[in-house]
């Protein structure tokens, strides 16, 4: 198991790695209807948050879409 | 006035501008009013006289004309858009005044898209505005679209919006999209024939969206910023076509509270039901 350092919506965040988007949104507590995340700056489709691991220096931006007009 | 690689521009008398791209022809003439009219935008290298002729020449489809389709319809008649088609069933009603600025107590109960293009004829009456009181849906779309230069998704659900979205990669059509809820807004650029960006499907493929503004609430301004980014995008887009300075595939997230936008890239989906090409 390694320490690994990630940015979550511009807050540092230290976790154990490996540690994937799924388990990441679980760690936080965030529910994930309506929810998008986007690691380093791309958004990574829902199916696969499951199987995209974070890294060191990672950065992930987590948010919710709206539809509204 | 610049030249592009594949944008041809004439000069001719009496303000008269023809440009070529792509095969398609844009004349249009500016007389002593129109230079008036549009003498702020027509410094911007972004538009000039070739950039307004090209203006003159297109049509914007609007779909939904709420907080963000009413204020986007009239900064396109305002920048001088040719031809726009107002799409929405829905009438003014007075919960609807606190955003949609466009209206007033004297418009209420009446049809929206009949109310707007009242009022974008006295903003020009030269502008050709067409207004469908109906609501969008993947039977009147193809037709809706079909002659459009670019569609503007203004709408406050979901289901319509992966309607449009659908319809317009089908057609090649560049699709502009904006969202606001809370004090949030979101917006995104789509070409719509390009096979390295995404689509909205992509976007909200297994994801839940249940939030708008009867839910969750809106601040009006907030509906505001989303369409002034949208207007401008759009505008920018027909003025210059695909020469324009803009980010296609960038989806925007912007908090209004505290100040900050960001912007994220949208790949397409391996398992997209509209972008994705099995073959």
């Amino acid at each position: 198991m390694t320490q690994i350092k990630v940015n979550v919506n511009n807050q540092p965040l230290n976790v154990i790695a490996p540690i994937s988007l799924s388990e990441l949104i679980a760690l936080k507590q965030i529910d994930v209807d309506g929810t998008a995340i986007a690691k380093n700056a791309a958004i990574v489709s829902k199916r696969e948050w499951p199987t995209t691991y974070l890294n060191d220096n990672d950065t992930v931006d987590i948010f919710t879409l709206v539809a509204g007009g | 006035m610049h030249s592009h690689p594949f944008t041809q521009t004439t000069a001719y008398s009496a303000g008269q501008t023809v440009s070529h791209i792509a095969g398609q022809v844009f004349e249009h003439s500016l007389n002593t009013q129109d230079i008036r009219r549009y003498s702020r935008q027509l410094m911007l290298d972004s538009v000039e006289d070739e950039g307004q002729a090209k203006l003159a020449c297109s049509h914007a489809v609007i779909i939904g004309l709420g907080g963000l389709g009413s204020l986007v319809a009239r900064y396109l008649a305002g920048a001088g858009v040719g031809t726009i088609t107002l799409v929405d069933g829905d009438i003014v009603d007075i919960s609807n005044l606190q955003r949609q600025v466009t209206y007033n107590e004297m418009h209420l109960g009446e049809l929206k898209a009949k109310s707007l293009f009242n009022e974008l004829r006295k903003v020009d009456p030269k502008l050709n505005i067409i207004f469908k009181s109906i609501y969008a849906d993947s039977k009147n779309l193809p037709t809706l679209i079909s002659t459009a230069d670019c569609v503007l998704d203004c709408t406050d659900n979901i289901e319509t919006r992966k309607h449009i979205n659908a319809v317009t990669h089908r057609a090649s059509i560049p699709l502009f999209i904006a969202a606001a809820s809370g004090l949030r807004w979101q917006a995104l650029n789509l070409p719509q024939n390009n096979e390295r960006i995404g689509c909205y499907a992509c976007l909200v493929e297994y994801i839940n969206v249940r939030e708008d503004c009867l839910s969750k609430g809106v601040l009006g301004p907030v509906v505001g910023m989303a369409a002034c980014h949208q207007a401008t995008q759009a505008l920018l887009f027909l003025a210059k076509r695909f020469n324009a300075d803009i980010k296609w595939g960038h989806y925007l997230s912007g908090n209004a509270s505290q100040g900050s936008l960001r912007s994220f890239i949208l790949p397409p989906s391996s398992t997209c039901e509209v972008c994705h090409d099995p073959n």
